[in-house]
């Protein structure tokens, strides 16, 4: 193989090596641009030659014009709304033609996005009686997918690993809290800005912190949860004294012990073991 | 250049204009002249046969000729004025089964010969062995056109282009080392 690896080399450089010489190419196309001026092209074919160059740019002018259209629409889309496949389509798009660097603020910008749509399902109804809509359900997972994604695009930097809790997508009364935390939003922000500065030590102790408050809202509300139960017990149990006393109950009057058939029961479990 | 600016420019010259024409000669002037001199090893026959591709394209695109793959096109334009000149000169080439048994023999030869080649001697091999791997290695090495575009020109598979490739490449190896242990005698 050696020596094929020479041959191919030393083909490669017979490409410098065999050429014609340039006063025989210059001679030789005065000639023939000579010859082109004699003959007189027809424009017969010009449509058909021009035909597929026409009819692709009119698709790309459509699509670059319907699509721009499609996208702005799409921008304000939600959750389980027809267009947001494609909002999230052209996200994807975004961050897979983005530079490296740029990319851990990208994610941060989705992640604020999927905050704020969390945010406007919650008002528009989003839990109403504690019923979680499923729209809501979604954008919870959408929020938490892109929070992931963020952290290991952070974690990619600092080479650390960030450990990633489970958002509380069962209970209703966690995700309230959730959506109802400014400090989240704050917080979302401010790992921006850290990227933005370059600084991912910073953004770093930001994501953190925000997975602080999303465990800390769940023990809040667990506790709360807690509470409630302790409550709705205490106020089905009546608060009259007479039950809450514990009464001795009265000591069986025949009740001996044998100390013999108990000495005897021992042995026995002696011999047993 | 990509297919897209050969058509932009097929479409201008169409349109009679010049520098568009020209700009097409200057991409492929000198690969087709490497192409045709390792096939007919003659500098002068190689120049006019050269010129010769480019005038049969201008009158097919004058006559209104529809070209939807130029470098495939002129390729084989190319090797149509070759084989009208082989026919004239009535060279004929080795059939393959013949050199199934030479690239057998050239498993033979496992010595690593330090090749120091210089480019006589690759130019002077290349020319020796059959015309079929020389066309395919000099379109692959020296016109630098991958397997696929190769495989449009001569009409075969792009499985037996890398073949072709490959038993060329030893047919190559073979006949360097030939003429190396021939010089020495």
């Amino acid at each position: 193989m050696k020596g094929e690896k020479e041959i191919i080399k030393g083909l490669k450089q017979l490409k410098t090596a065999i050429k014609p010489k340039s006063i025989w190419f210059k001679e030789s196309e005065n000639k023939l641009l000579a010859y082109f001026k004699e003959k007189s092209f027809s424009l017969k074919n010009h449509f058909f030659v021009l035909k597929p160059l026409f009819v692709i740019s009119m698709i790309l002018a459509v699509f670059l014009f319907s699509g721009s259209f499609i996208l702005k629409a799409a921008e304000k889309s939600l959750p389980g709304e027809s267009l947001y496949p494609v909002k999230k389509f052209s996200e994807k798009i975004v961050l897979k033609f983005a530079p490296a660097k740029k990319r851990p603020i990208l994610r941060a910008e989705i992640v604020q996005k999927r905050l704020k749509e969390f945010q406007q399902l919650a008002s528009k109804g989003g839990v109403i009686d504690s019923k979680i809509s499923p729209q809501l359900t979604k954008s919870i997972y959408e929020f938490q997918e892109e929070f992931t994604s963020l952290k290991k695009e952070i974690g990619l930097q600092t080479e650390k690993s960030l450990i990633s809790p489970d958002l509380p997508i069962q209970d209703n009364k966690k995700i309230v809290a959730l959506i109802q935390n400014q400090d989240l939003e704050k917080l979302l922000k401010e790992t921006k800005e850290a990227l933005k500065e370059n600084q991912v030590e910073l953004a770093t102790e930001k994501t953190l912190e925000v997975e602080k408050i999303i465990s800390q809202t769940e023990e809040k509300e667990e506790n709360k949860v807690q509470e409630e139960q302790i409550k709705e017990t205490k106020e089905e149990i009546p608060s009259n004294s007479q039950f809450l006393k514990i009464e001795p109950k009265e000591k069986p009057s025949d009740f001996k012990i044998d100390p013999i058939q108990e000495t005897n029961s021992f042995k026995t479990d002696l011999i047993r073991e | 250049m990509l297919r897209i600016q050969e058509k932009i420019l097929l479409h201008q010259i169409r349109r009679g204009n010049q520098s568009a024409f020209a700009r097409l000669c200057s991409e492929y002037w000198e690969k087709i002249y490497q192409f045709i001199y390792f096939k007919v090893s003659h500098q002068e026959k190689a120049k006019d046969l050269t010129s010769e591709v480019f005038y049969k394209i201008l009158d097919y695109l004058a006559n209104g000729g529809e070209i939807k793959n130029f470098r495939s096109f002129i390729y084989q334009t190319a090797r149509n004025l070759i084989v009208d000149f082989y026919r004239e000169k009535e060279k004929t080439e080795i059939p393959l089964d013949e050199l199934e048994e030479e690239i057998d023999k050239t498993k033979d030869l496992n010595k690593e010969v330090d090749l120091k080649l210089n480019l006589y001697q690759i130019e002077e091999a290349l020319k020796k062995i059959p015309e079929r791997y020389r066309e395919v290695l000099v379109l692959r090495f020296i016109n630098d056109l991958s397997l696929k575009e190769i495989a449009e020109i001569i009409k075969e598979s792009e499985v037996n282009v890398r073949q072709i490739v490959s038993r060329g490449l030893k047919l190559l190896r073979r006949q360097i080392t030939t003429d190396l242990n021939s010089n020495k005698l």
